[in-house]
């Protein structure tokens, strides 16, 4: 338990800090990558991604700013927790961590443009207003919301949780 | 299949608990309320810590730094994750009603000392705030939460098999 403990704590801090420092150009792959994702939607097919540090801005319609790092820190839970399963450097854990951290960065992309939707819905005034009723700027707002308050959390806990059951099988 | 219901489970009732937090009727009369209760008892426990704060609704200030408590400083977000993981998994009502109890208590004892230590960086070292405060404390807080299931699960599983 003690073993697992200092696992977790070893490598909670490692991850927060390859996280902090690796952000901006991590931010920069998430906003080529959103791009055209976030173009789908006709009202945002001018849009322009850029990283810029720890933020995304889009412009191209009235300017925004998305934290975009606190979309993505999600990472280090699921690091710390894959930490704690047994079996760490054999070579199907490996395989494992690298196919979970994949589905973290797919999920991170459209976190990026879900939260994209949300600020233009909502917080780009009358251009939000002309362009979004107010059903879906409900649902960008509620879909951001349980993202970045629990959702992303969970998305880490639910990987961690399926590797170390599969783990287990073998 | 299990693996698959529980977490189907799992983010279904995450979502049924974390969307209703949106409603201003729910954070008027619930959040708020908390907040102001949570704001209360930081704010003594920093007096106790020999810092002079006063606490209005829910704000702490004192005469470095003031902190202002919202939706997601509570920790009612880990609560209710951790409330969902223990409801998805199969275990009897008792041992559930226990692990979201006792985990939800201890969250927030852990949550206090968040509060007053984002007071305390807030105060003394000011470029810390904003990682601790996202980063560091959310990923903390939600950790606690995983590791109150984990332990959990095991006993529960190892109590059934025997």
């Amino acid at each position: 338990m003690l073993l697992k403990l200092l696992r977790f704590a070893a490598a909670f801090i490692a991850c927060m800090m390859l996280w902090w420092y690796a952000t901006p150009l991590y931010n920069d792959f998430l906003s080529r990558a959103a791009e055209p994702l976030v173009r789908i939607d006709s009202r945002l097919r001018t849009a322009d991604l850029t990283a810029v540090g720890r933020n995304v801005i889009v412009t191209g319609l009235p300017t925004a700013r998305i934290p975009a790092d606190q979309l993505t820190y999600n990472v280090v839970l699921f690091v710390a927790l894959f930490a704690t399963l047994p079996g760490l450097f054999r070579k199907r854990a490996l395989k494992m961590f690298v196919i979970c951290v994949g589905i973290l960065v797919v999920t991170h992309i459209i976190a990026l443009a879900v939260s994209i939707e949300s600020t233009c819905a909502t917080k780009l005034a009358d251009w939000s207003e002309s362009r979004y009723p107010d059903g879906e700027q409900d649902f960008w707002t509620a879909a951001e919301y349980v993202y970045r308050l629990a959702g992303m959390f969970g998305i880490s806990f639910a990987l961690w949780w399926v590797a170390g059951e599969k783990l287990k099988d073998f | 299949m299990k693996r698959v219901r529980f977490l189907v489970i799992f983010f279904v009732l995450l979502a049924l608990f974390e969307i209703p937090l949106l409603l201003p009727a729910v954070d008027q009369h619930v959040i708020v309320p908390l907040n102001t209760a949570i704001t209360t008892l930081s704010g003594a426990m920093l007096g106790l810590l020999g810092e002079n704060v006063r606490t209005t609704g829910t704000v702490i200030s004192g005469s470095c730094f003031a902190v202002d408590l919202k939706n997601g400083c509570n920790g009612i977000e880990a609560t209710l994750f951790l409330v969902a993981a223990v409801l998805a998994f199969p275990a009897p009502p008792r041992q559930r009603l226990i692990a979201a109890l006792g985990g939800a208590a201890l969250i927030q004892g852990v949550n206090f000392i968040r509060i007053m230590s984002l007071y305390l960086l807030g105060c003394y070292r000011r470029s810390w705030f904003d990682a601790f405060h996202i980063t560091v404390w959310q990923s903390i807080i939600f950790a606690l939460a995983v590791g109150v299931f984990m332990l959990w699960t095991r006993r529960v599983t190892a109590a059934n098999a025997a």
